[in-house]
């Protein structure tokens, strides 16, 4: 299992050709790493949020098109094989940094008990009381 | 897509790769790594008393590193199966903080061999007396105390 890769670099985004999604699996103290995926299609929509504010109103877009799974699960690993590194972002890359932020603040929600799909509505949404002057 | 939340966050089992007959283990932190060991090392250590040695722990010598951005890594990892509980629990566990040891090292960016040479030796600078009045002699120190004294410092 040795490989010529710096073992602590930040991993790479990984790209899953047969579903043409992106793949980012969450850094940080976890005892799970969470594996989050993302339609290529999705991020190309989402380009310019990337010059947005990060907050919301409503749920962001990232949370209505973010997928999250385990590496316990048999499909999500071998899914993982079969991905390429995604080499050159180009004119994603900004966008993928900030999918990769939303993710990291997902995972950490999600380690800290709260359930999946409220995690998701509400990740990066502004609240009234944080909208106050 | 997993839609549990409960199951997103379980710790990871171990996993098993039949064909190389290695136990392979995820640890926590900021790049997930990917441990290895064979299972016949694990056998072999079985029981780890002692956690801390004075020379390069068994552990260290028996398990290997990969990451995740490695195409073999991965694909080892999408051929290997949750390992089933077994006599070897209490090892694995062992292994497991072991590894979670050396990740620790390679994230404050210790050499991937240092790590595993030096994770769980006992080091000197460990023999610390925290109570000035009463000096106590821990059972690191009472090792050390015969370690020879060319390699104290």
């Amino acid at each position: 299992m040795t490989s010529t890769f710096d073992i602590t670099a930040p991993l790479p985004f990984f790209y899953h050709a047969a579903s043409e999604r992106v793949l980012y699996i969450a850094h940080g103290p976890s005892p799970s790493p969470l594996l989050f995926s993302i339609a290529l299609k999705d991020v190309v929509r989402h380009e310019l949020i990337a010059r947005g504010p990060v907050l919301m109103d409503t749920t962001h877009p990232f949370g209505t098109t973010t997928g999250v799974s385990s590496l316990a699960e048999n499909p999500v690993r071998r899914g993982l094989a079969d991905t390429e590194i995604f080499g050159e972002p180009g004119p994603l890359e900004d966008t993928l940094e900030l999918w990769r932020d939303f993710c990291d603040a997902l995972a950490e929600r999600l380690q800290n008990g709260e359930d999946l799909e409220p995690a998701l509505k509400t990740t990066w949404v502004l609240k009234q009381s944080e909208g106050a002057a | 897509m997993t839609t549990d939340s409960a199951t997103l966050t379980h710790p990871l089992p171990f996993f098993h790769h039949a064909a190389t007959r290695r136990v392979l283990y995820i640890a926590a932190g900021p790049c997930p790594l990917v441990f290895s060991i064979s299972l016949d090392d694990v056998g072999r250590h079985v029981p780890v008393v002692d956690a801390i040695n004075k020379t390069t722990h068994p552990f260290g010598r028996s398990t290997a590193v990969g990451s995740l951005a490695a195409d073999e890594v991965r694909r080892e990892l999408a051929d290997a199966k949750p390992l089933e509980p077994g006599p070897l629990d209490e090892t694995l566990s062992s292994w497991a903080n072991f590894c979670d040891d050396v990740a620790d090292r390679l994230n404050d960016d210790e050499p991937l061999a240092d790590a595993l040479d030096d994770t769980w030796v006992l080091c000197p600078e460990q023999d610390v007396a925290l109570d000035d009045d009463e000096p106590t002699i821990s059972a690191q120190a009472r090792v050390d105390v015969s370690t020879p004294p060319e390699r104290r410092l």
